[in-house]
């Protein structure tokens, strides 16, 4: 009897694992804030691996007063950042936040953000999941470079 | 009487047109002129008002944004430094980057000073009350920005502007801008050809 509720636990549990596991994310870093900065933004990219869309519909975290998710596109040449309610996530494939597009703002942080520090982020996923993941703080630079060959295929 | 009117009326005429014929002639200068007229500005930092025009002597990055803006401002300056850092210290020390803010409601003279800064130590950074004559300034840039009321953010508004940055040779003329997002080589390529 005990053997059978633990096995089902364990079923249950990697059950859970797999649902949590549909939607991975890599590569996501935090901007160090320039001083007198009191706003940030994440950047990562979500693999959805299930054959369903999702999306991502809320973020939170505790470095900040709120978070939001934002994106940017251009019209007449302006550079335009506004909130959009969610980011589509398309079934078996992924989507990334970078510079100049699709990103997690954070605002009003309640300290400035240093390189080095480590950032908790909660996910909110569009199936009711949820997905915490620990980002690193980077320097605008260093993340620039980690996306230098993602800038090229724009040109 | 009549005659020496007449004469150093003719005089005059004579010594305009040859002025004129030279500034054309001269195309260069011209451009200098020009350039001088439609780029310069009157803005205020911490430290004081400042115009194109006396930095003179250097070469220039001018580049509009505001420190609100998460992304699109720190990318483009950090951009902007990382290729400078790539030049000696010699020619870093004869640029001069000028970050122009065109949220003075929310940016402070003191807070665009250290923002600046940090990117790169040649960085200043400036604003103006009077938003029509921001407006005025980037429109001569041939850029434009709009504020915009996010509805539900706590972003209460953002300002939608134009993200190119704009070079200027030790002469004051005009040698250029780089796009949004502008890859290093690029800006390094602009840089140069300002120095």
């Amino acid at each position: 009897m005990i053997r059978s509720t633990l096995l089902s636990t364990l079923i249950l549990g990697s059950f859970h694992a797999l649902m949590a596991s549909e939607v991975m994310v890599h590569d996501a870093y935090v901007r160090a804030t320039p001083p007198a900065v009191i706003n940030s933004a994440a950047f990562m990219t979500l693999h959805n691996h299930s054959k369903n869309p999702l999306a991502l519909v809320k973020a939170t975290s505790d470095v900040a007063k709120k978070v939001e998710l934002h994106t940017h596109d251009i019209v007449d040449g302006q550079m335009r950042m506004y909130e959009v309610p969610k980011i589509e996530l398309p079934a078996q494939s992924h989507t990334t936040l970078k510079p100049g597009g699709f990103h997690v703002m954070l605002l009003g942080l309640h300290k400035p953000l240093i390189e080095g520090q480590k950032v908790t982020l909660n996910l909110q996923l569009s199936d009711g999941t949820t997905l915490t993941l620990v980002a690193p703080v980077k320097k605008v630079m260093a993340g620039m470079q980690m996306e230098h060959g993602a800038h090229h295929e724009h040109h | 009487m009549n005659t020496r009117v007449v004469k150093t009326f003719v005089y005059t005429l004579l010594g305009l047109g040859t002025l004129l014929v030279g500034i054309m002639l001269s195309k260069p200068l011209l451009k200098k002129y020009e350039d001088a007229t439609r780029y310069d500005f009157t803005l205020q930092t911490l430290d004081g008002a400042i115009s194109l025009e006396q930095f003179k002597g250097k070469s220039i990055a001018v580049y509009f944004g505001y420190m609100y803006c998460p992304d699109v401002c720190p990318t483009s300056l950090s951009a902007l430094s990382e290729a400078l850092y790539a030049l000696s210290p010699q020619e870093q020390a004869s640029f001069q980057g000028i970050f122009i803010s065109v949220d003075p409601q929310r940016d402070t003279l003191d807070h665009l000073k250290e923002y600046s800064a940090y990117f790169h130590p040649n960085f200043l950074g400036a604003t103006s009350q009077d938003e029509s004559y921001l407006h005025a300034i980037v429109k001569n840039y041939g850029g434009s920005f709009r504020k915009v009321v996010l509805e539900g953010s706590d972003m209460g508004y953002s300002v939608n502007h134009t993200s190119d940055i704009y070079f200027f040779d030790k002469h004051g003329r005009f040698t250029g801008k780089t796009p949004h997002l502008a890859s290093k080589e690029t800006l390094l390529a602009a840089l140069k050809k300002a120095l």
